[in-house]
């Protein structure tokens, strides 16, 4: 298992850091040469450079973004609640509870409280969640 | 510097030198990024294999780690399972030779006879303490394990060769592929959960109609792990057959089905498979749907003896597909699948009324495994 040391280890990212920082003084420099060029009334070269700082400004956001994506984005394994359904063959008391190690389709489980037929468990799934359907 | 802060009015040359200088940056960035686009789309999307590599590094480990837990718990072992399931989860398998692909079926039939009983005996020897259920439970775990480590190690090989050679074409391969290995993967980390506790999967909803059918009458073992009973309906005579439950099994259907036509030859008029199929996106899970053929997945090995059989005999193949999502087959079973098995036993029975006549005798499949479900 040597080889597992070949994937990178998850770290703070400094390359994207440096980018940023870098692309961002940039940035702040050609807003700052567009605002002078508004004070000074030249109109064309302070369109100029403020669409080059603002350009980098999202240049940087989206690296944020990328990065932000990829380092919060935690690995799951799914867990869901399963849900048994017990129902009595003679009265039709039914009782719903969290399924337990053992339990199957068609097993006959525990005494019914109500008479004295035998609850079946006739239901295993998944808890019921309506969600958006197409 | 400073200067310039202080009174920016002042600063009025046609073009200051550090414009110049911001120009030139902007322009050299857009040529470098004209000329190594491709590189930097090279370490973008080998970028996000790494992610996605993690991200399955940590499923395959949680994998091992439920597999060895469950073994310790339900098979009180006398030893430390661990070396035994790492040993398991390296377990390969060698197609047989196609090349004279006559007789490939058997060839494939007898290899996998010899691996299914090979891992019978180490999950025995792992778990000693287990019932016969609980044997094959956990069988499916590590299976399920299994799975999570070769899409694993598959998917870091090609992210090494293509981090080695820097080729677009090695990366955009397993970069093109991570969104569907990616729903299989997570198809197989939530079957950990299910294979674990021996809960109904998605693919056992062709076993639960099958259940639902024979249930209250007499059954007997008409091939390897598979129960069949006779059940009278409509004038009828349904031999219904279904993997033995509750452990997860799928057994042998077409040694069952062969098996059947042997003993009552020419007096089945129909073969019914039921089976969980994969839908397509936009289609509803628990959708049910008829159709010809024989309805069984796996490798073709069972599929095939059912075929040859019901050719032998002359019998029409009549299938019913209960839809399902690939995330879901080996899933804890969500309540629409199980609604759709009484759809299904609606299905099967118009079938058996508009396709076979008073006096018939019928033969309805439940495939797929009946992990959780009785009979
Ligand atoms: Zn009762």
């Amino acid at each position: 298992m040597s080889s597992e040391g070949a994937i990178p280890s998850v770290g703070f990212p400094w390359g994207t850091f440096i980018a940023v920082i870098i692309i961002g003084a940039f940035s702040l420099l050609s807003l700052y040469l567009g605002f002078e060029a508004i004070a000074s009334g030249r109109t064309e070269d302070a369109n100029y450079y403020i669409l080059l700082g603002s350009t980098g400004f999202a240049a940087m956001g989206y690296m944020i973004f990328r990065s932000r994506v990829t380092t919060v984005r935690k690995p799951l394994i799914p867990r869901v609640e399963v849900v048994t359904t017990l129902e009595c063959p003679k009265c039709g008391f039914k009782k719903v509870r969290g399924f337990k190690r053992g339990d199957y389709v068609f097993k006959e489980d525990e005494p019914c409280p109500n008479c004295d037929g035998v609850l079946t468990i006739t239901r295993i799934h998944r808890r019921e969640k309506r969600s958006r359907r197409w | 510097m400073v200067a310039m802060l202080q009174q920016p009015s002042q600063f009025t040359p046609p073009r200051s030198d550090i414009g110049v200088l911001v120009q030139i940056i902007f322009s050299a960035a857009f040529l470098l990024y004209l000329l190594y686009a491709q590189r930097i789309q090279s370490i973008t999307m080998l970028k996000q294999v790494e992610g996605t590599l993690r991200r399955v590094k940590t499923l395959r480990d949680e994998g091992k780690r439920i597999s060895i837990e469950a073994i310790k718990e339900i098979g009180k072992p006398d030893r430390d399972p661990t070396p035994d399931v790492e040993r398991f989860l390296e377990h390969f398998f060698i197609q047989p030779v196609s090349l004279d692909p006559a007789g490939i079926v058997w060839k494939l039939e007898q290899l996998l006879n010899v691996r299914e009983s090979k891992f019978e005996d180490e999950v025995r020897a792992m778990a000693p303490g287990a019932s016969e259920s609980e044997l094959n439970n956990l069988e499916n775990l590590l299976e399920a394990a299994l799975a999570l480590n070769v899409y694993y190690k598959v998917i870091r090989h090609f992210y090494l060769l293509g981090k080695k050679t820097m080729n677009l074409y090695i990366i955009m391969q397993i970069h093109m592929l991570l969104p569907l290995l990616m729903r299989e993967i997570e198809a197989y980390s939530a079957a950990l959960q299910a294979f674990r506790e021996g809960m109904p999967i998605g693919d056992g909803v062709g076993a639960l109609v099958a259940a639902k059918l024979m249930r209250g009458y007499e059954k007997r073992e008409v091939a390897k792990d598979i129960v069949a009973a006779e059940v009278p309906w409509e004038g009828r005579t349904l031999i219904v057959l279904k993997a033995k439950g509750p452990g997860g099994n799928v057994g042998k259907p077409g040694d069952a089905i062969r098996n059947i036509l042997r003993e009552r030859g020419r007096e089945v008029k129909a073969i019914i498979t039921i089976d969980a199929a994969g839908k397509l996106e936009g289609e509803e899970t628990g959708s049910v749907a008829e159709g010809i053929g024989a309805a069984i997945g796996g490798v073709g090995v069972e599929k095939y003896k059912i075929e040859e059989a019901a050719k032998e005999y002359d019998v029409p193949l009549y299938a019913v597909a209960v839809k399902e999502d690939i995330t879901e087959v080996v899933a804890p079973m969500p309540p629409a699948l199980f609604d759709a098995a009484d759809k299904a036993v609606e299905a099967v029975q118009r079938l058996i009324l508009e396709r076979t006549h008073e006096g018939d005798m019928v033969i309805v499949a439940g495939i797929g495994n009946t992990m959780g479900i009785a009979q």
